[in-house]
């Protein structure tokens, strides 16, 4: 698969993975090109599957990550994004609810649980992108899902979130 | 909640995000200037600008003349040239070509894949033949962006394309007793869209600075990478290394936002960057600690990278109030010091003294930190990151393989 192939087949699901990460559409899309930028520059010399590379880049610097300079000032203005459609209620409210219960996991908790649950990665593949041992992403993953659990299930429940 | 439960609410928070339409031309764009790279074979629509062959300067033919647009520059009347330059570029319209002392240089400018967006790029001489440069940018379609390269073998011959912005030149920088960088910026003079002007030939970094006086401010530099030995051009990760101190949680109750934010990130005030220089990162890591003092006041310990060498500071100031820049001084001058790792590998272990006797911060990545005052007993520190109080008089660094290092704390 060539770069241009990778981007246009994987960036969708690379951005929602980021944007679980950083808790933030703007942080996550920079985050994103950040990493593609890297990559793109490496393409021929990446070993292995690129998306376990993009997978384990966006986690190093989503875990790093709080700079707000550094912005790469030949970004062209006036470009429209490509928006998301309008939410429902009961999505904006599990959407927020959603974040703010990642934002209080720490990081890498918080990477463990998005890389397995929404990224649906076997526990292998999600250490690898940690960096660390599978006895820790199951702990990690183990940890940050009971306390989404003791914090999304009260605040969603009543709002008539079918769970 | 069931984990079926949380897979769905997962990927229904996230479900409806999606990527800008421009993200692979963002991407081939930013690729060649975020950080320092290798120069390296690439793909996509850029490979089309570096890998589109090399044209010989020999005469040819004389070709059309550009179909639209007025070509600037000493050579705008060379048709064959600016024929052989489309040829080279597909697409390309020549906005200036010019002679310097490196050979003739062209700017251009062509549609990208995206629609409303061009790219815009340099063609430079090397060895008496044409050759895109690989990098390029995107600009709103018809417009031209002040813009640069470094020409010549030895990359000392400044070539600025200033898309109508009168721009600044700025030789050096220094560094004041602040921690602050330091410039002067003279007028560039124009001649017919561009400046030409001979530089001392950068060595593995570039003291210069470029602002455009009536436009973005900054100005794009198409080459920087090639001031940059392949041997530095690692990504060096992570970039910046973030650390809560024990007594966070007190003092930064009320997470400050906005422009407070950027009060408690010195890298994010201008008198401590550089706007409108360029450089490349080539580490070290950048350390954040944020913590509280003993008598909880917001502190913040942090060091700034700049060509390789890093500033530390310290600001501290209670939740509301804007914290003063302390410059400790650079890490090179005794706040920090290189130890080797069981890997061979070598790393910093950072150790600035902190101003009123607020104490010590240490900091030496994914080690284990130990510290007493004079010859009392090795008191354990939690982290690889800490502030250590001011009587401390020795550290010790663990690392995860190899033998443990003492440093004296002055």
């Amino acid at each position: 698969m060539g770069f241009d192939d990778f981007v246009r087949s994987r960036s969708t699901g690379l951005l929602r993975v980021a944007y679980l990460l950083t808790g933030d559409r703007h942080a996550a899309e920079d985050l994103l090109q950040e990493v593609l930028e890297q990559m793109y520059v490496r393409w021929r010399r990446i070993e292995g599957a690129p998306e376990a590379y993009a997978r384990k880049a966006l986690v190093n610097r989503a875990t790093n990550r709080w700079r707000s300079r550094a912005r790469r000032l030949e970004t062209p203005l006036g470009v429209q994004h490509e928006q998301a459609g309008p939410d429902h209620g009961e999505d904006v409210a599990l959407r927020s609810a959603v974040l703010d219960a990642l934002r209080d996991l720490p990081a890498k908790q918080r990477a463990a649980v998005v890389l397995r649950y929404l990224d649906d990665l076997p526990v292998h593949e999600v250490a690898a992108a940690l960096g660390c041992s599978e006895g820790t992403v199951k702990s990690n993953a183990s940890r940050g899902l009971d306390r989404l659990r003791r914090v999304l299930g009260p605040s969603l429940i009543p709002q008539g979130v079918e769970l | 909640m069931t984990d079926t439960e949380i897979r769905d609410v997962l990927n229904r928070a996230a479900g409806d995000v999606s990527p800008a339409p421009d993200l692979l031309d963002r991407v081939r764009a930013g690729g060649h200037r975020r950080v320092i790279r290798r120069r390296t074979a690439i793909g996509g629509a850029l490979a089309v600008v570096a890998a589109g062959g090399l044209a010989p300067l020999a005469r040819r033919p004389a070709a059309d003349p550009p179909a639209a647009g007025r070509v600037r520059g000493d050579l705008a009347q060379d048709h064959e040239l600016i024929g052989r330059i489309r040829s080279l570029i597909d697409g390309a319209r020549v906005h200036w070509a010019g002679a310097t002392p490196a050979g003739p240089v062209a700017a251009f400018v062509r549609p990208s894949v995206t629609p409303g967006l061009d790219e815009q790029g340099f063609v430079e001489t090397v060895d008496g033949e044409l050759r895109g440069l690989s990098a390029t940018v995107l600009v709103a379609s018809g417009t031209i962006r002040p813009a640069a390269m470094l020409a010549g073998p030895d990359r000392d011959v400044l070539v600025v394309i200033t898309g109508g912005a009168g721009v600044a030149y700025s030789a050096k920088y220094d560094i004041d007793a602040a921690g602050r960088i330091v410039r002067t910026f003279d007028p560039l003079a124009e001649v017919d869209g561009a400046v030409v002007r001979p530089i001392p030939g950068p060595d593995r970094s570039l003291a210069i600075a470029l602002r455009a006086e009536n436009g973005p401010g900054a100005v794009w530099l198409a080459n920087l990478e090639t001031v940059v030995g392949d041997k530095d051009a690692a990504n060096r990760m992570p970039e910046r290394i973030e650390r809560a101190l024990p007594g966070r949680g007190t003092a930064w109750r009320d997470e400050p936002a906005g422009s407070e934010k950027d009060w408690w990130d010195v890298g994010a005030q201008i008198p401590y960057a550089d706007p409108y220089g360029f450089h490349v990162w080539t580490g070290p890591s950048e350390w954040r600690l944020s913590g509280a003092t003993a008598d909880g006041r917001r502190l913040v310990v942090q060091t700034l990278v700049l060509d390789g060498r890093a500033r530390a500071f310290a600001l501290a100031a209670d939740p509301g109030q804007k914290p003063r820049v302390d410059y400790l001084g650079r890490l090179e001058d005794g706040l920090s010091t290189d130890a080797t790792d069981g890997f061979g590998e070598t790393y910093p272990i950072l150790h600035a003294r902190l101003p009123q006797e607020l104490g010590v911060a240490v900091a030496a990545l994914n080690c284990a930190l130990l510290y007493r005052v004079r010859k009392g007993s090795w008191l354990p520190i939690a982290g690889d990151a800490a502030v250590i109080p001011a009587g401390a008089t020795e550290l010790e660094v663990r690392p995860r393989q190899g033998r443990a290092v003492r440093v004296l704390l002055p």
